[in-house]
């Protein structure tokens, strides 16, 4: 493969989010004709790369580098012109217009100067016979399911005659035949001269069709190797970096009085018969797969969504039904989405901090400013928050110190149980080891705490206690001593680990740290 | 280019029981020259909010247009009393009302105001502007020439008519068989994925704003005609008729949804209101709170969506999980 020319480079190029650095001088090559795959944990910096090359994003350093050619000010519509076409893992579609046009924009057909709708159907016929899939153009695309989505999303790309292909995580939502049939079409774009960047978080599909294997940490490039010659240690290794696995001091802690104990609790089709407890002291970890609904079930508790049936008690008492009793109870939630659910950008850190406790702090209805300072400045120094001040505004502070701010939000309306739902994603790696110790911190006070959480290395790392979920139901209770491979068997499959999940060379899911399909919350 | 025709099924249906109810009523009302009539009183509306309809699609909107058509109206006015010939006064008409929405679609789009609050803004300043250079006279006694253009009639129907019916037809190819018709569409469902697919998207925002600017302009033409006098104060509220016309019609307030046909009859059934209420024998100052009603009721029926409150109706009452 020495010889081989460039389909794209990328020469150092950097990104940075306010103060947030992204990318820290990344070299990628793309060969002609080759599947590359592109792998890392949340945070390492694959989406960013993606979007540059792609053009949704300007890099502040460095340069992109398409055929022989240095691109200036790329922008999407000139990656286009370029042979770059993108599947984008949020799928970027317009649900209010048809399937046809959906593959069409930004690339219509045209015929006598006006549109040839008729052309398009053809060509979009052909595609999807090519895919074969089923599918009618004429359809309004928020009918469509996701797996249909992905789809049209992947049949867009093909639309223009493309030379360099960008897939992010195109199977995360297709059938196994579905993903098969996209291998094949994979191929056959390859032996037509195509260059693909593949991501995906399944490490049998990297093996099954990529040539060669980047895997990225931390906004570096941590090494590429040819697929036949990488094996999935060092795979693993490469994606998650010595520091992660750096122990963390657990002191022997005892478990108290139960605080949450939920029984039988069932809403509709989103979970079934449900029943856990989490006592004082003590870190509950739920796992399982991005749908398995444990986050509907963590909402039903803090009182966002009703359910049907069943019994949570906390201390002994009924939990309220209204999130505003729940908390002064004292239940709070930290919410996996911190941008649109947790955090302010727009205002200072100790405006956030104070947020939630604002009834507990203020007198007949009067801020009292004093009392805010001593409860912000406690907080500042507990969360060794970085920069140690609350005065900047929020959007300032890194994804890891966000997710602290918001954790100290919930903290100053002093909580006895901590429900904490993906506390560390779009966190940095060294952020994340600071979340855990503070986490640990809690339940050493005494403070009951509950974690949803797709990653696997985290849970093994913090929980006390696993419980799995799959389907909506509790498939499995494992402790917090519990190998990789059990978690995984029963959140995959719903039974404990058997041989052929551990043979990592075979089938290789589990290597799959991350149980998640998504990247997301980065950005 | 969905075959989604919700809007347009719901009001052909309301159409056909108000002419059934007539046809019992009043057969005689079924006359040619009632007919025409409805049309030459559409005409002004339906064009200008084919305009709105373009703004609508990226998901912006436009109040001012009350004002642009006040302001195109003096301008028609004043160039015809210079006796300029038909095509200048059209022409300056029409160049007015594009700046205008030019300056709309620039402050809208360049400096990120939200297109309710700019146009409102701009709305009192081009009022303002207009007061100061009329100095709230009004103008009439225009050429007799120039009213043919609202006052004539080819083959015994209104030249306003003929209008109508260009502009419909020319909107019509623009918004399903040109690219930057389409453009609307793809930037008012997806703004972020149209910028992706290399869309210039504000752009696109501005020429939408210039469309309803030039359509307004061309309806002011006709209005300025077809009454031979207008004063400070024309067109006030009439934001509302448009954006009435244009969501009875089907065109969605968040952008991406609409077409021209739904606009049409949206136009139609606003703009027949006092008719229709006379002819029930409703009093005509009803008509403003049944405009409201009409557009309250046409929107939820549109907005709700039938399957998913089902659904909910029935999880809520049982409770009864399929799994």
């Amino acid at each position: 493969m020495n010889e081989q020319s460039f389909a794209l480079r990328t020469e150092d190029v950097y990104k940075s989010f306010g103060g947030n650095h992204v990318l820290k001088g990344i070299n990628f090559e793309l060969y002609e004709g080759e599947v590359q795959a592109v792998l890392g944990i949340n945070g390492a910096g694959k989406s960013t790369l993606i979007k540059i090359i792609s053009g949704a994003l300007a890099q502040d350093k460095g340069e992109v580098v398409i055929g022989e050619q240095a691109i200036k000010n790329l922008t999407p519509q000139k990656a286009q012109t370029l042979g770059i076409a993108t599947i984008y893992q949020e799928t970027s579609l317009y649900p209010k217009l048809s399937v046809l046009e959906n593959l069409f924009v930004g690339k219509r057909l045209k015929k006598h100067g006006r549109l040839d709708w008729k052309g398009m159907e053809e060509k979009a016929r052909d595609i999807f016979d090519r895919l074969g899939v089923e599918l009618d153009p004429y359809e309004k695309m928020e009918n469509l399911g996701k797996a249909s989505a992905q789809l049209v999303e992947i049949a867009k790309a093909l639309t223009i005659n493309a030379r360099i292909l960008i897939m992010d995580e195109p199977t995360s939502s297709l059938s196994k035949q579905e993903t098969e049939r996209l291998f094949d079409i994979v191929r056959k774009l390859k032996k037509e001269g195509a260059s693909i960047i593949y991501i995906s978080h399944r490490m049998e599909e990297i093996f099954q069709i990529t040539d060669r294997v980047t895997v990225m940490r931390d906004g570096k490039i941590i090494g590429t190797k040819k697929t036949e010659e990488a094996t999935t240690e060092w795979i693993t290794m490469s994606m998650l970096g010595k520091e992660v696995n750096a122990s963390l001091e657990k002191k022997e802690r005892s478990p108290g009085e139960v605080l949450l104990d939920i029984q039988g609790l069932s809403s509709g089709q989103l979970f079934h018969d449900i029943s856990f407890q989490v006592r004082r002291g003590e870190i509950v970890v739920l796992s399982g797969l991005v749908g398995a609904g444990r986050t509907e079930v963590m909402r039903a508790v803090f009182g966002i969504d009703a359910y049907d049936s069943g019994k949570i008690c906390f201390k002994g008492e009924p939990v309220k039904k209204h999130t505003w009793d729940v908390i002064r109870q004292g239940i709070v939630m930290v919410p996996e989405d911190r941008g649109r659910q947790g955090f302010i950008k727009e205002v200072s850190a100790a405006e956030n901090m104070v947020m939630a406790a604002l009834p507990e702090i203020s007198r007949g209805g009067f801020r009292n400013q004093e009392k805010e300072k001593e409860y912000v400045e406690g907080q500042v120094k507990g969360l060794l928050l970085n920069p140690p001040t609350a005065k900047l505004e929020g959007g300032s502070y890194s994804g890891g110190n966000q997710q602290k701010i918001v954790i100290g939000k919930w903290l100053n309306t002093h909580p006895e149980l901590l429900i904490l739902d993906e506390p560390t994603c779009g966190v940095d790696v060294g952020a994340k080891m600071e979340i855990y110790k503070l986490i640990i911190r809690l339940a050493e006070e005494g403070k009951g705490i509950l974690i949803v959480s797709s990653d696997i290395e985290e849970t093994e790392m913090i929980a006390d206690r696993i419980i799995i979920m799959r389907q909506g139901a509790i498939v499995g209770e494992l402790s917090g001593e519990a190998e990789k491979d059990a978690i995984l068997g029963l959140a995959l499959a719903g039974i404990p680990s058997n041989a052929s999940l551990n043979s990592p060379e075979v089938d290789g899911p589990s290597d799959n740290r991350k149980l998640g399909e998504g990247e997301k919350g980065h950005v | 280019m969905y075959k989604n025709r919700k809007a347009i099924k719901a009001l052909l249906i309301f159409y056909i029981m108000i002419l059934g109810v007539m046809v019992i009523k009043e057969p005689a009302f079924f006359s040619f020259q009632n007919a025409v009539d409805i049309l030459l009183n559409t005409s002004t509306t339906a064009i200008a909010a084919l305009g709105m309809l373009c703004v609508l699609l990226v998901g912006d909107i436009d109040v001012s247009v009350g004002a642009i058509l006040a302001a195109c109206c003096t301008v028609t006015g004043i160039l015809a009393k210079e006796g300029l010939p038909m095509v200048v006064v059209i022409a300056g008409a029409l160049a007015v009302g594009a700046v205008l929405g030019t300056v709309n679609g620039v402050v809208v789009t360049v400096f990120k105001l939200d297109a309710i609050v700019a146009t409102l803004g701009l709305l009192s300043i081009y009022r303002g502007l207009l007061i100061m250079i009329t100095k709230g006279s009004w103008i009439n006694g225009l050429p007799a020439n120039i009213l043919k253009i609202g006052q004539g009639r080819w083959l015994n129907i209104p030249i306003p008519v003929y209008i109508m019916a260009a502009v419909a037809a020319v909107m019509w190819f623009i918004l399903n068989r040109t690219e930057w018709g389409r453009n609307f569409y793809a930037v008012g469902s997806n703004s972020d994925s149209a910028r992706l697919g290399g869309i210039h998207v504000k752009a696109t925002r501005i020429t939408a704003f210039v469309v309803c600017g030039v359509l307004v302009g061309l309806a002011a033409v006709i209005y300025t005609t077809r009454y031979g006098g207008i004063q400070s104060n024309t067109g006030k509220g009439w934001e509302m008729t448009l954006i009435s016309s244009a969501v009875v019609g089907g065109a969605s307030t968040v952008g991406g949804e609409g077409d021209v046909s739904g606009v049409f009859l949206g136009a139609l059934l606003v703009s027949a209101l006092g008719t229709l209420l006379v002819f029930f024998g409703i009093d005509a100052l009803w008509e403003q709170a049944v405009q409201g009603l009409i557009i309250f009721v046409s929107v939820a029926s549109y907005a709700v969506d039938f399957k998913k409150l089902k659904q909910r109706l029935r999880l809520g009452k049982g409770g009864a999980k399929e799994s």
